[in-house]
C-alpha cells in the first residue's frame, strides 16, 4: 500500500496576476478609448506634452499587451500547470519576485512613456534600463516554471504545456535580440540596428510578440479551459501535434508582412507572403481544436458565460487569422498596409481574442480561486452582449475607414498621371468612422467594468481558498533516454526537409537544384516511411512528451530557424558600407547635429504613430510623395537609428518632406497649431517646442555611440567642439530665415531642431558608389 | 486505450490530464488541403518570382509604368498656351473644378478665400504676381513650383494632382483676373508679406 498526501496548490500568486491583469485590463481599455477619442477630436491631446496621442498611444499597447495580457497569461500559466503537472509551483518566493517584478515594469513603464522617453520601436517603447528589468523578470518566470515542470508528477507534456514552453523560450529570443541597445545615458540608448535591419529585427519581434505573446499563451489557456469548462475530450491529439509544430515553425518567418511594398529586399517580402500564407492552416487547427472540443457541449453555450465567451474569442481568432494572411498578400496589403483596416485587424484579434479568453478565464477562476458562486449570469450575459457590440463597431468602422481610405488614396485621376485625392480629404471622409469607432471601444470598456462589479462582488461574498491534490507516492518512473529523442526518423527527416528547403530558397545554380530535386524527394520519402512505420513516429512524440528538455531544445530550434535565415544575410548585407546594388544606389548622408536634435524629438514625440517615411513601391505613393525621386530606396535610410518608416498614415508620409513642404514658416506654425493650415487635420498642437530648450549637452555622446554604430561622422567633425559650431551655424540659417517671414524664433528652441530634420529630409542622401 | 462506446465513435488517448481526455480524430480534409496548398503554392510563387525568372521584378514593372506616366504629362502640358488659359478662365465648370482642388490643396498656405497667409503663402486674389508672369506662368509654377539654386522653396510641385486639377487652379486663379492688368512685382513688396 502506498501512503496518500494532499498537495496544496499556489493558487495565491494566480490570484495576484488574476487581479493585476483585471485592474490593468481597465486602464489599458481606459487608454484606447481616449487615444481613440483623440482622433476624432484632437482637442483631447489636452494641450500637454504627456497627454499627447504620439505619447499615449505606446502607452496603450504597452498596457494591453504587457499589463492586462501579460499577467492574464501569468495567472492561466500558473493555474493551469500546477493542475497539469500535478504539483505545486516550484520556488514559489521567486514566483513573488516575479509577480512584484512584473508590477514595478508595468509602473515604470506607465510613467517613462507619458514623459517621452522611449525607444521609439512599436511595442519596443520602454527604454533600456527597464528592458533589462523585463529580461530578467522574464528569465525568473522561466526558472519557476521550468523547475515546477522538473517537479512534476505528471511525466507527460499536455498540449497546454507545449504552448507554455514555446512561449517562454520564443519571447526570450525575440526580447533580447530586439531590445539590443547601445546606452547614451541612462535615459537613452540607440538599437544597434540601424534602418533596413532595423525594420526587419523591429517587425521579427513585433509580429511574434503577437505570436508568442498574445497567441501561443493564450492557446495554451484555451487547451485547458475549453475542455475544463465543456467537461469533453479535447476534439484531436494529432491536430494538436501538427499545428502546435507547424505554427510555431512557420510564424517566425512570416515577419517580413508589415513590411510589403516598402525598401524591404524582394526575397524577404517574398518569405514574408508565402510563409504568411502557410501559416492560415496551422492557425486554424488551433481555432478548430478549440470549437470542435465543444462538440456535445453546445448546450452549455446558451448558459455558461466561460463557454460563451471561449467559443467567441476563439471564432474571433479563427476570423483574425483568416484576415491575417489575406492582408499579407502583396496586392491586398498595397490597399490595407498604413490604413485602419489593420488597426481593425489587430483590434479583432486583442479585443476579440485576448479580451473575451481573458474573460472567460477570469469568470471560470474566480469564484474557484474565491470559493464563491459568481455574484451575477445576468450580468455576464449582458458583458457579452455589449461587449460583442463594442467589438463589431470597432472592427466594422474600421473596416470601412480602412479600406474607404485605401482606396481613396490609391485612386488615381483618368488618365493616371496623378493622384485623385489629397491627403486631408481622405481623411476627412473618415472621420464619422472615428466616432463610431470610440463607441464601440467604449461599449467594450463598459462591459468589462461590468465584469469587475461582478467580479469583486463575487470576491466580496467568499474567501481565498487553495486547490489541492491527493497523491499517492509512487514510484519514480525511469528516466527516459534524453539521445533517443534527437537522433530518429522524425526529427531527421523534418531536419533534411528544412535544410534541403533553404538550400532551394537560398541557392542558386547547382545548389538550388538540390534543394529542388531534394527537398519534395524527402518529403515524400517521409511520408513513405511515415505509411509504414507511422506507430513508431507516434510512439516518439508521446516519448518525447515525457522529455521536458529535449521538446525544449527542438522548440527553440524551430523557431530559431526563421529569424536566423532571414536576419544573418539582411545584417551582413544591407549595410552603409555596403554594395551600392544592395543599397539600390543611394547612401544615406549622416544628420548634422542640429537635424539629429532635431530627431530625437521626432521619436520622442512617437510621430512615427501616425507618420510613415517610407514611399512604396506604388504608383500612388511615388506620385502624391515622391518629389520626383521615385520610391524610397535602401539606403536612403540605412543610418537611422531606429529605422522611422511607420506603420500607419494618420497624416501624410514625410520621406521627402524637405522636397514637398521646404517653407519652415508654415512648418512652425503647424506645428504650434495645425488646424490654423489645415482645418481638418488631426494631428497634436505642440506649442511648447517653440519655447522648450534642446537638449545641446548630449549631442556628443549621441554622435559618438552613433559613430561606434558605423554612421560615418567624420573625426574633425564629431568633436564637442565642432559639434556645438555645426549647431549654431545651421540654427542661425534657420532662425534667419524663420525671421524673413516674421517669426522671431529663439534658435536653441526644440521646434527649430525638429524643422531642421524636416527640412532634411528628402535631401540627405546622395548616389552610393 | 479506452474502448468507443459506438464503433462510429472516435478513439481516446489512453491519458488523462487534470481530468481532461483527448481524443485522437483523424483532420478534416479541407484543413490538410489548406495546409498542403498553402506549401504548393509557397514553391510555386517562389519559383516564378525569385527562380526561374519567369515573373518581371516589380521593381522593373513600376520603372516601366513610371517612364510611360512622364511622357503622359509632358504631352499634357505642352499643348498648353496663355490664350487658352483665359479662355478657360471664363468657363464657370472649370473654374467650379479649379475651387474646389484649391480647397483641397492650396487652403493651407494661401488661406481660404485667396487672400494669402503671412510669411507663408502669397495673395492670390490681387492684380500683382511675384512669382507667375502670365497664364503660363501660373501653370508652370504649380507644375514645377519656385526652385531657387535648384532647391525646392516655398511653393512646391503640385504636379501630384494631376495636369486636369492643374489646368483647372489655373483657370480659377485667372478667373479673378483681367487680361492686360497682369504686374509683376518683386517679393519685397507683395502687399500679403508685408
Amino acid at each position: 500500500m502506498s501512503a496518500s498526501t494532499t498537495v496544496t496548490y499556489n493558487d495565491r500568486i494566480v490570484r495576484q496576476f488574476t487581479l493585476a491583469s483585471m485592474i490593468w485590463g481597465a486602464v489599458a481599455l481606459l487608454a484606447g478609448v481616449l487615444i481613440a477619442l483623440q482622433l476624432a477630436f484632437p482637442a483631447l491631446n489636452l494641450g500637454l506634452p504627456w497627454t499627447t496621442y504620439g505619447r499615449l498611444r505606446p502607452l496603450h499597447t504597452n498596457a494591453a499587451i504587457f499589463a492586462f495580457v501579460g499577467n492574464m497569461i501569468f495567472a492561466g500559466i500558473y493555474y493551469s500547470s500546477q493542475r497539469l503537472l500535478r504539483t505545486r509551483l516550484a520556488l514559489c518566493w521567486l514566483g513573488q519576485v516575479h509577480f512584484w517584478g512584473w508590477q514595478l515594469i508595468i509602473l515604470l513603464a506607465a510613467i517613462t512613456l507619458p514623459l517621452g522617453l522611449t525607444r521609439g520601436k512599436e511595442y519596443a517603447e520602454l527604454i533600456w534600463p527597464i528592458n533589462l528589468l523585463v529580461a530578467v523578470v522574464w528569465v525568473i518566470f522561466g526558472a519557476v516554471f521550468f523547475a515546477t515542470v522538473a517537479a512534476r508528477r505528471e511525466r507527460s507534456l499536455y498540449v497546454a504545456i507545449w504552448f507554455f514552453i514555446a512561449t517562454i523560450i520564443t519571447v526570450a529570443m525575440l526580447y533580447v535580440v530586439n531590445h539590443l541597445s547601445l546606452p547614451t545615458s541612462l535615459l537613452h540608448s540607440y538599437p544597434i540596428f540601424g534602418g533596413v535591419q532595423d525594420a526587419l529585427v523591429q517587425w521579427w519581434y513585433g509580429h511574434n510578440a503577437v505570436a508568442f505573446f498574445l497567441t501561443t499563451p493564450v492557446l495554451g489557456i484555451m487547451y485547458y479551459f475549453i475542455p475544463k469548462a465543456a467537461g469533453r475530450p479535447v476534439y484531436s491529439y494529432r491536430l494538436s501535434v501538427i499545428h502546435f509544430w507547424s505554427l510555431i515553425f512557420i510564424y517566425i518567418w512570416a515577419g517580413p508582412h508589415h513590411l510589403l511594398n516598402t525598401s524591404l529586399p524582394p526575397w524577404l517580402q517574398g518569405l514574408g507572403m508565402i510563409f504568411s500564407l502557410m501559416l492560415w492552416a496551422p492557425s486554424w487547427g488551433g481555432m478548430l481544436n478549440g470549437l470542435l472540443t465543444l462538440r456535445g457541449a453546445w448546450d452549455k453555450l446558451r448558459t455558461e458565460p466561460v463557454i460563451k465567451f471561449m467559443a467567441a474569442g476563439v471564432t474571433f481568432y479563427g476570423m483574425s487569422t483568416f484576415e491575417g494572411p489575406l492582408l499579407s498578400i502583396n496586392s491586398v496589403n498595397a490597399l490595407g498596409h498604413y490604413t485602419d483596416w489593420i488597426i481593425g485587424h489587430v483590434h479583432g484579434g486583442t479585443l476579440g481574442w485576448n479580451g473575451f479568453m481573458a474573460a472567460g478565464m477570469f469568470y471560470w477562476l474566480v469564484p474557484r480561486l474565491w470559493g464563491a458562486k459568481l455574484h451575477s449570469e445576468r450580468w455576464a450575459n449582458i458583458h457579452f452582449w455589449v461587449g460583442m457590440i463594442g467589438i463589431l463597431f470597432y472592427v466594422a468602422s474600421m473596416w470601412v475607414a480602412g479600406i474607404g481610405q485605401g482606396l481613396s488614396l490609391n485612386e488615381v485621376t483618368a488618365d493616371g498621371t496623378a493622384v485623385a485625392n489629397t491627403f486631408v480629404e481622405t481623411l476627412k471622409n473618415i472621420l464619422p468612422m472615428y466616432y463610431l469607432r470610440a463607441l464601440g471601444g467604449a461599449l467594450y470598456l463598459a462591459g468589462y467594468v461590468l465584469m469587475l462589479a461582478n467580479l469583486f462582488l463575487t470576491i466580496r461574498s467568499g474567501r481565498a481558498v487553495d486547490g489541492t491534490l491527493e497523491v499517492r507516492d509512487e514510484p519514480a518512473a525511469p528516466a527516459p533516454a534524453r539521445f533517443r529523442t534527437f537522433l530518429n526518423a522524425p526529427v531527421l527527416y523534418t531536419l533534411g526537409i528544412i535544410v534541403l528547403g533553404c538550400v532551394w530558397l537560398l541557392g542558386s545554380g547547382a545548389w538550388m537544384l538540390v534543394g529542388l530535386i531534394g527537398t519534395p524527394a524527402l518529403a515524400l520519402a517521409a511520408v513513405a516511411h511515415f505509411e509504414v512505420k507511422g506507430y513508431t513516429w507516434n510512439r516518439w512524440h508521446e516519448e518525447l512528451l515525457h522529455n521536458a528538455l529535449p521538446f525544449s531544445v527542438l522548440a527553440l530550434l524551430a523557431v530559431a530557424i526563421g529569424g536566423a535565415v532571414q536576419i544573418l544575410p539582411t545584417v551582413i548585407l544591407y549595410k552603409g558600407t555596403g554594395d551600392a546594388k544592395d543599397l539600390e544606389g543611394r547612401v544615406q548622408v549622416p544628420y548634422r547635429p542640429l537635424e539629429l536634435a532635431g530627431r530625437e524629438i521626432y521619436v520622442r514625440e512617437g510621430c512615427y504613430n501616425c507618420h510613415s517615411q517610407m514611399i512604396r513601391t506604388l504608383k500612388p505613393d511615388i506620385l502624391r510623395y515622391g518629389a520626383d525621386l521615385g520610391y524610397s530606396r535602401l539606403g536612403e535610410s540605412v543610418y537611422d537609428f531606429p529605422y522611422q518608416w511607420g506603420s500607419r498614415r494618420m497624416g501624410p508620409d514625410l520621406a521627402r518632406e524637405g522636397l514637398t513642404r521646404p517653407d519652415l514658416a508654415w512648418h512652425w506654425r503647424h506645428m504650434i497649431d495645425p488646424r490654423e493650415l489645415e482645418p481638418d487635420s488631426l494631428m497634436p498642437a505642440y506649442p511648447w517646442l517653440a519655447t522648450d530648450r534642446t537638449d545641446r549637452a548630449s549631442l556628443y555622446g549621441k554622435i559618438t555611440a552613433l559613430r561606434t554604430l558605423g554612421v560615418p561622422y567624420k573625426p574633425e567633425t564629431s568633436t564637442p567642439a565642432a559639434i556645438q559650431a555645426d549647431y549654431d551655424a545651421q540654427s542661425k540659417e534657420i532662425a534667419a530665415e524663420l525671421a524673413v517671414k516674421g517669426i522671431q524664433a529663439d534658435r536653441d528652441a526644440e521646434l527649430v531642431a525638429v524643422l531642421a530634420y524636416l527640412r532634411s529630409l528628402g535631401r540627405n542622401f546622395e548616389t552610393a558608389k | 486505450m479506452a474502448k468507443p462506446e459506438r464503433d462510429d465513435q472516435p478513439v481516446l488517448q489512453p491519458h488523462t490530464y487534470d481530468g481532461i481526455q483527448e481524443y485522437d480524430q483523424r483532420l478534416p480534409n479541407w484543413w490538410l488541403l489548406t495546409l498542403h496548398g498553402s506549401i504548393v503554392f509557397a514553391f510555386l510563387y517562389w519559383a516564378y518570382h525569385f527562380q526561374l525568372g519567369i515573373g518581371k521584378p516589380d521593381r522593373e514593372v513600376l520603372d516601366a509604368e513610371l517612364s510611360q506616366l512622364e511622357a503622359k504629362r509632358l504631352a499634357a502640358s505642352s499643348s498648353l498656351d496663355d490664350a487658352t488659359l483665359w479662355k478657360l478662365s471664363r468657363n464657370a465648370a472649370k473654374v467650379a473644378e479649379g475651387k474646389a482642388a484649391y480647397q483641397a490643396a492650396c487652403l493651407a498656405c494661401h488661406g481660404p478665400d485667396l487672400q494669402g497667409i503671412k510669411g507663408i503663402g502669397h495673395r492670390l486674389s490681387d492684380r500683382t504676381w511675384v512669382h507667375a508672369a502670365g497664364p503660363m506662368g501660373v501653370y508652370r509654377v504649380l507644375n514645377e513650383g519656385v526652385m531657387v539654386n535648384g532647391i525646392p522653396t516655398g511653393m512646391v510641385s503640385q504636379k501630384h494632382l494631376g495636369n486636369d486639377k492643374l489646368v483647372a487652379l489655373t483657370a480659377f486663379l485667372l478667373s479673378t483676373q483681367e487680361e492686360g492688368k497682369w504686374q509683376v512685382i518683386p517679393r519685397a513688396e507683395e502687399p500679403s508679406q508685408r
